[in-house]
This record gives structure tokens, C-alpha cells and sequence, in this order.
């Protein structure tokens, strides 16, 4: 904070003034080592409070919130870019696929070879395990084939469109509901809240254990787990993540949780 | 300030024994001597009284000082623990009574014209604490005194950062307003 003189000054003068003598350093501390050295035991020392430790600073706070909203908005990104990879294909299939249809009514030879391949032979669905991924059709034809959906010259009568359509929306609204308890978790931590982030983290976990979001969801999780004094778990936690994730980019910051900035009393005062 | 020793690992068991005097230990005490002896006063403690308080407290640091774990919040801790002597070693007297002992502690200052002035400046500074109440004075005392930082407040007094931050940004306007007003009304 940049301030006036005269506040400055004022200040500075409060602590002279309010200060001790400073010759009386030197005697204290010839005194202070007389008392330890003769293994002097201070009265209060069953009383005495443990190091204290600091909060995590709302800067730090901040470029976390930055980070993950980016990772999100990315996340996103991608998938939507994935879902319209999918479909154009399919589209694509539809018209070669009545174009087809249109050249066999023009050649009434029975004996010409088709133009395209029999669905049978040429496409076979592959469903990914992944529940919230939609379904998608890999062709193992050969390059060049022509894909074709099977029964589909309508798209109303394809019982794949609906089938299709529908785990999109479900995609959709899982990851808001992702984010919403990421959120959730991400402002108890800032509000200094681990107990009620680390609630919203198990809660998000038992709702979307294999989420898009699961590996943000155990980051920070360790964060939450530092936070609340509880670093032995967090250690384990942490080596169990960069056992499970090695090819993570929050390996990175993940080794670098728990851990205190070393040679360093207290920090830089604001 | 930035100070730099090692210390034990985090994991080490809990012992009662003392450091020694060690490099680290005379360090901490040159560097923190001012800052826990002014803290002492702060918290009541007449001279005399902070003379001995600050002894306890680097007693205390002596014996728990390998148990530090570089945490970052040294200036935090000592706070803890001055607040720990202080309250066991304030006496009969009451709080106004120590207040007016604040200024009876020798300044350094090379001519009696900068020394009046000087005290009245202090008083000054004195005055605007005492207008403000405990929980704000104290996180205004600490960040602006004593330049802890913002989390290390939060640390020492055990609030959540919003609220030091918030008491904080009160009291720095308080303090201008208040400088200003004081500055009208010597103008006059």
C-alpha cells in the first residue's frame, strides 16, 4: 500500500518510541543464553502453542480458480469438438447413401454391381465403455469405402438419432454439475473451509466417480486435505495420484503440495 | 525479513528439550527481539514486565524451535506465544495505568525538539488504536506496526482471511481519515 508521508512517519515514530532500549539487546540475549544453556525450563512450556501455519494467500487462490475455470472451459471445448467430429460423417453417410439409392433407380440392370457396400459389411459399431462419452461408430472398413448407416434414409426413422442426441445432453448437464461441486469445493478451500470443500469433493465422488472431472476432483482434494492440517494423508493421497497419473499435468503442481517454501522464516509482508 | 536455518523434519517426535543457543536461535532472537518486546507492551506488559516476557518467550522458542517446520508463519507463532506470556504475567494494575507506561521506555531519538516530536506522533498513533476496538486495533496494529502480512494475521489471531482483510482495509482508511482531521484542525 503506498502511503502518505506523514502516515508513514507517524508509524515509524510510534515504533521508536513504543520500542525498546537497544542496548538492552545485547544484555538480553547474554541473558536469554545463560538461562537456555543452564537447561532452564520455561514455566509456560507445557501451555505453549504449536507453530501456526499460514493460509493459503487469495492470489494463490485466485490463479487456482483461473486455472481450473481455463482446464474447464478447455474440457468442454473438446468434447464438443469431439461430438461434432462424430456426427459429421454420419451426415455425410446420409447423402452418399441416398445418392446411392437414386443411381440404383436409373440403372434398371439387376446384374450391376452396387455402388456401395452392405452396411453389414462395412460398419461395426463400437460403444466405449465410458458412460458419459456418446456412442460412437468406428468403421473398419477400408479407405475409400463408403459408410452407411444401416436403415437410415430418414433421419426420423433412424432409432439412432434420439440415442445419439440424448448422452449429449446428459454430457452437458453432468459437467455443469461437475463444475457447480468443484466450485463449491474450490470456495471452502479459499474461504478456509477444508472440512467443507473435503464434503463437496466426496459428494462429487460418489456422484461422478469416473467424471471428467475426477482428476481435478482429487487434486484438489490434496489441497483440501494440506489445508486442514491433515498432510500425512495428503502425502499418500499425493503419491497414490502420481503412481495413477504419471502422464498428469497436475503432476507438477501435485509434488510440489504439502510442501512449505524452504529457507524461509515468514514471508515477504504485504 | 527473511531469515535462513535449517530445522528438524516435520515428522520429528515431540521432545521438551532445549536448542541450545544456537545460530539460529540468536538469529531469530536479533531479528525478533524489537517485534516481541513491542508486542509484549501492546498486549499490557509495563517495560520491566516485557524485559522478562521476552525472555520467556525465546525460552520457549528454545525448547520448540526443532519442531518448526517451516511453516512460514515465525513472526505468526511468536505472536502466539507472547500472548500466552502476557496474559500469564499481567498483574493488579489496570490497563489504563499500563497505557500511560506506554512512553516511559527510552527513546532514541538525538535532540529533545525530535524527541517531542516524535512522542507526539506516537501518541498520536496510540490514540487512533485506542479509538478503535480490540479486534480491529489489534489487526491494525499488527499489519501496519508491525508489517505481518495479511495471512500471517489470519494465522496468529486465528480468523479467516477475509475478515483481516476486511478489518484491514477499515482501519488504513480510519488511520488517513484520522491523520487528516488531526492535520486541519494543527493547521488552524
Amino acid at each position: 500500500m503506498n502511503r502518505k508521508p506523514t502516515t508513514q512517519s507517524a508509524l515509524e515514530h510510534y515504533r521508536r518510541v513504543v520500542g525498546p532500549d537497544p542496548a538492552a539487546r545485547a544484555r538480553a540475549l547474554q541473558e536469554l543464553t545463560r538461562r537456555v544453556s543452564s537447561g532452564e525450563q520455561p514455566p509456560l512450556l507445557a501451555h505453549a502453542p504449536a507453530p501456526v501455519r499460514l493460509p493459503r494467500s487469495p492470489v494463490a487462490w485466485k490463479a487456482w480458480l483461473i486455472m481450473g475455470t481455463a482446464g474447464a472451459i478447455a474440457l468442454i471445448a473438446v468434447r464438443f469438438w469431439s461430438v461434432a467430429a462424430d456426427r459429421q460423417p454420419i451426415l455425410y453417410q446420409q447423402h452418399a447413401a441416398e445418392s446411392a439409392s437414386t443411381q440404383a433407380s436409373l440403372q434398371p440392370s439387376a446384374s450391376a454391381p452396387p455402388a456401395i457396400a452392405s452396411p453389414a459389411e462395412l460398419v461395426t459399431p463400437l460403444i466405449e465403455s465410458d458412460p458419459v462419452r456418446p456412442p460412437r461408430v468406428r468403421s473398419h472398413a477400408p479407405a475409400g469405402a463408403v459408410h452407411v448407416r444401416p436403415a437410415t434414409h430418414s433421419m426420423d426413422a433412424s432409432p439412432a438419432t434420439p440415442a445419439a442426441e440424448a448422452p449429449h445432453a446428459v454430457v452437458r448437464s453432468d459437467l455443469e454439475e461437475e463444475m457447480r461441486l468443484m466450485g463449491m469445493a474450490h470456495d471452502a478451500l479459499r474461504d478456509g473451509q477444508p472440512e467443507r470443500a473435503l464434503q463437496r469433493l466426496a459428494e462429487h465422488a460418489a456422484r461422478f466417480p469416473d467424471g471428467v472431472l475426477a482428476q481435478s476432483r482429487q487434486v484438489t482434494r490434496i489441497m483440501a486435505l494440506c489445508q486442514a492440517g491433515k498432510t500425512e494423508a495428503a502425502r499418500e493421497e499425493a503419491r497414490r495420484f502420481l503412481e495413477s497419473a504419471s502422464g498428469s499435468p497436475y503432476t507438477a503442481r501435485v509434488r510440489t503440495l504439502c510442501r512449505e517454501p524452504s529457507n524461509s522464516l515468514h514471508p515477504q509482508t504485504q | 525479513m527473511r531469515l535462513a536455518f535449517s530445522t528438524a523434519h516435520p515428522m520429528a517426535s515431540e521432545r521438551s528439550e532445549p536448542a541450545g543457543v544456537s545460530e539460529e536461535l540468536t538469529a531469530l532472537f536479533r531479528a525478533e527481539y524489537d517485534f516481541v518486546w513491542r508486542v509484549l507492551r501492546r498486549l499490557g506488559l509495563n517495560g520491566a514486565e516485557a524485559d522478562d516476557g521476552v525472555q520467556d518467550v525465546f525460552l520457549i522458542v528454545a525448547h520448540k524451535l526443532q519442531h518448526y517446520d517451516e511453516r512460514g508463519a515465525m513472526r505468526a507463532w511468536l505472536y502466539t506465544i507472547a500472548r500466552l506470556v502476557a496474559a500469564q504475567t499481567r498483574r493488579a494494575s489496570s490497563r489504563q495505568q499500563r497505557k500511560q507506561q506506554l512512553f516511559e521506555s527510552p527513546a532514541t531519538y538525538p535532540d529533545p525538539q525530535q524527541l517531542a516530536e516524535g512522542r507526539e506522533l506516537a501518541q498520536l498513533v496510540q490514540r487512533f488504536m485506542d479509538g478503535l476496538d480490540e479486534r480491529q486495533g489489534t489487526v491494525f496494529y499488527l499489519s501496519e506496526v508491525e508489517g505481518l502480512s495479511a495471512p500471517e494475521i489470519a494465522a496468529a489471531l486465528e480468523l479467516e482471511l477475509s475478515t483481516v482483510l476486511g478489518r484491514r482495509r477499515l482501519s488504513r482508511k480510519r488511520f488517513e481519515a484520522f491523520l487528516q482531521r488531526h492535520s486541519k484542525r494543527s493547521d488552524r
